[in-house]
């Protein structure tokens, strides 16, 4: 699809993104450093912000350091798009 | 309406997880269950403290604020630790987790002792399986708070 809409769950991107905030993700722009995206992880969707991009590889962290410490590796496959509209 | 408002309204909703990285595997419905008590606590407090404006206001934001955190507790053990696993073995888990948020909810939006109760005890419920998954027996015992009630621990 598209165009997704998606429901926050979890505190690990405050203060952008409260849990039970909604977003509007789009599948076809092209990925920055700083965007936030809504990706694939064993077989959840999870949001997170771009912080480096090597090649066709996206590191990815939380914005709330005190919840989200790891920065995780993510494949262009995995990634469902990114947010172009919170509530 | 406007655009925007128009595709929320429309498109179906899924959840995106903004949960921890780092999956450490410590997880416990204790917090689940202070929180609960402490709901239920702060809603016998109204009762005593109504006719003083500063005290009520000091117990409806602690019972926001517990409400809050059976919720986020809830939220974790079933999004981080419950497993499709013990979805199928337990399968009354999913609604008791769903009627616990809503009593928490409804305990912020109101002044009930009777949903505060069943909050208590929907947690209590909740903890009791989470022992089960884990492979111990859960044992209720008398709560050593002025609740009252019960508290769930387990046995090995």
């Amino acid at each position: 699809m598209i165009l997704q809409k998606f429901k926050v769950s979890g505190h690990s991107m405050e203060p952008y993104l409260f849990p039970g905030n909604h977003v509007l993700v789009l599948s076809f722009l092209k990925i920055k450093k700083g965007d936030v995206v809504v990706f694939k992880h064993n077989s959840k969707s999870v949001i997170k912000r771009i912080v480096r991009i090597d090649e066709n590889e996206f590191f990815v962290e939380g914005d709330n350091k005190q919840d989200s410490l790891a920065i995780g590796k993510v494949s262009k496959h995995d990634i469902i798009g990114k947010v172009v509209f919170k509530f | 309406m406007n655009f925007v408002n128009l595709l929320f309204k429309i498109l179906p909703e899924q959840t995106a997880f903004a949960h921890c990285d780092i999956p450490c595997g410590i997880y416990d419905p204790n917090s689940a269950q202070l929180a609960a008590h402490t709901v239920l606590r702060m809603t016998q407090l109204f009762e005593e403290h109504k006719d003083n404006t500063h005290d009520v206001a000091r117990i409806v934001h602690v019972k926001e604020e517990h409400g809050e955190l059976v919720e986020d507790a809830l939220g974790t053990l079933e999004n981080d630790y419950f497993k499709p696993e013990h979805f199928e073995k337990f399968p009354e888990l999913k609604g008791l987790i769903a009627e616990a948020v809503k009593l928490s909810i409804t305990c912020r939006q109101k002044v009930d002792m009777e949903t505060a109760e069943q909050l208590v005890e929907k947690v209590l419920l909740i903890s009791e399986i989470f022992y089960k998954t884990k492979g111990v027996t859960p044992v209720r015992v008398a709560s050593i708070y002025p609740t009252k009630g019960e508290f769930v621990v387990y046995s090995a």
